[in-house]
């Protein structure tokens, strides 16, 4: 866990984090590359949880992060100083996923198993924190992406449907069944209403 | 049908706030992202959603300079740089609605100034009311691409104020291919 132990947490209110970011962030819109690397080791544990999480597929994650941060690079004249550059980066990385995820379905669908079992393994090995990791790697995408998105990343429900492509309603839905669905699978008990 | 427990309703809760949202990827993977950027040589100066914009404004231009430079050979009218824009009515409306551009006043306006705008077109030369619906139309293509952009960031400041300035750009297209066209007001050649 060295790179989390690296990334600034933004949101804890600290104006100089917040001053060192935005010149670090105006440097690499003005093409310091080295600037753009501070970045990149600064974000990447938040950007690499959200893609594993997303796809639940580790070496599609990995490729996530990369096309994440190329896709920011070129974005970056866009990237206006006055916003959050996480949440802007976060964006990015929620349309990565997205973009790519047609084309790897097929990929998931027969790894999916592998990447559980070694959601297990580490399970066994780790944190008891890793078996929600696994049940939430076992939802259905929908329900996981939207679980992913609102109840661990903070999106709101307006921008995970804008990303999902889903009404405001079908992105309630989703996460209401998710937190059903990981209910069920960490043995927590459901009563009739 | 079957709900969490309150008590297993907090469990839940506290078992996906434990969770770190920062999770370190097995590799450094930044080296990938570097020969990329690298490969992908110098970053584009303006994102790719700014272009058709930019291309809209240039080719505004040009149209609508073509457009005034036919005017002036056939009937002696200024060309535009050196036209003061007037206070009429229209101008002041164009101006006052287009903060709102989904309003009652916005929809009037543009109607009125779109249908003015028809009506002078036909009096300019096959050419150059080609050009200028060229024109018309790239503005409206910049204004679709950052609609598009903002469905994804809505929140973007740079986006919103892009998709303003293609309204600008269309009023301004059809004012002043309408103002100076306008038999009604005097030219004086330069």
């Amino acid at each position: 866990m060295q790179a989390v132990a690296q990334v600034v947490d933004f949101s804890d209110g600290s104006s100089r984090e917040h001053a060192d970011e935005g010149t670090t962030v105006r440097a690499a819109v003005r093409g310091d590359r080295r600037a753009f690397e501070t970045l990149y080791r600064r974000h990447v544990g938040r950007v690499h949880g959200l893609c594993l999480r997303l796809t639940g597929h580790r070496e599609t994650a990995e490729d996530c992060v990369q096309d994440t941060f190329v896709n920011a690079w070129r974005a970056l004249p866009a990237f206006e100083s006055r916003s959050s550059f996480p949440t802007w980066l976060h964006r990015i990385a929620v349309n990565t996923v997205l973009a790519g995820r047609r084309g790897l379905a097929q990929k998931l669908e027969t790894t999916v198993d592998t990447d559980l079992g070694d959601l297990d393994r580490r399970a066994a090995e780790d944190t008891p924190a890793l078996d929600v990791e696994a049940a939430i790697a076992s939802l259905p995408e929908g329900a996981r992406h939207v679980l992913v998105l609102v109840g661990l990343y903070g999106f709101s429900h307006d921008e995970a449907a804008r990303h999902l492509g889903v009404a405001v309603g079908t992105s309630k839905a989703h996460l209401h069944r998710a937190r059903q669905l990981l209910a069920a699978r960490l043995d927590l008990a459901l009563e009739a209403s | 049908m079957n709900e969490l427990s309150p008590a297993n309703r907090t469990e839940l809760d506290l078992r996906l706030a434990a969770l770190p949202l920062d999770v370190a990827p097995p590799r450094d993977l930044w080296p990938g992202i570097a020969a990329s950027i690298a490969a992908a040589g110098v970053r584009p100066a303006t994102a790719r959603w700014r272009r058709p914009l930019a291309l809209a404004a240039g080719v505004a231009i040009t149209a609508i300079a073509a457009a005034l430079g036919w005017q002036a050979g056939r009937q002696s009218v200024t060309p535009l740089a050196a036209t003061p824009v007037a206070g009429t009515a229209t101008d002041r409306l164009v101006q006052a609605s287009f903060a709102m551009p989904e309003g009652h006043e916005y929809r009037a306006t543009r109607i009125a100034l779109e249908r003015s705008y028809r009506e002078r077109l036909e009096l300019l030369a096959p050419a150059t009311r080609g050009r200028i619906e060229e024109d018309l139309a790239a503005i409206r293509q910049a204004n679709a691409d950052i609609r598009s952009a903002l469905a994804a960031d809505p929140q973007s400041a740079v986006l919103n104020r892009l998709l303003e300035s293609t309204w600008q750009q269309e009023f301004d297209l059809y004012a002043t291919v309408t103002r100076n066209t306008d038999p009604a007001v005097p030219r004086t050649r330069t």
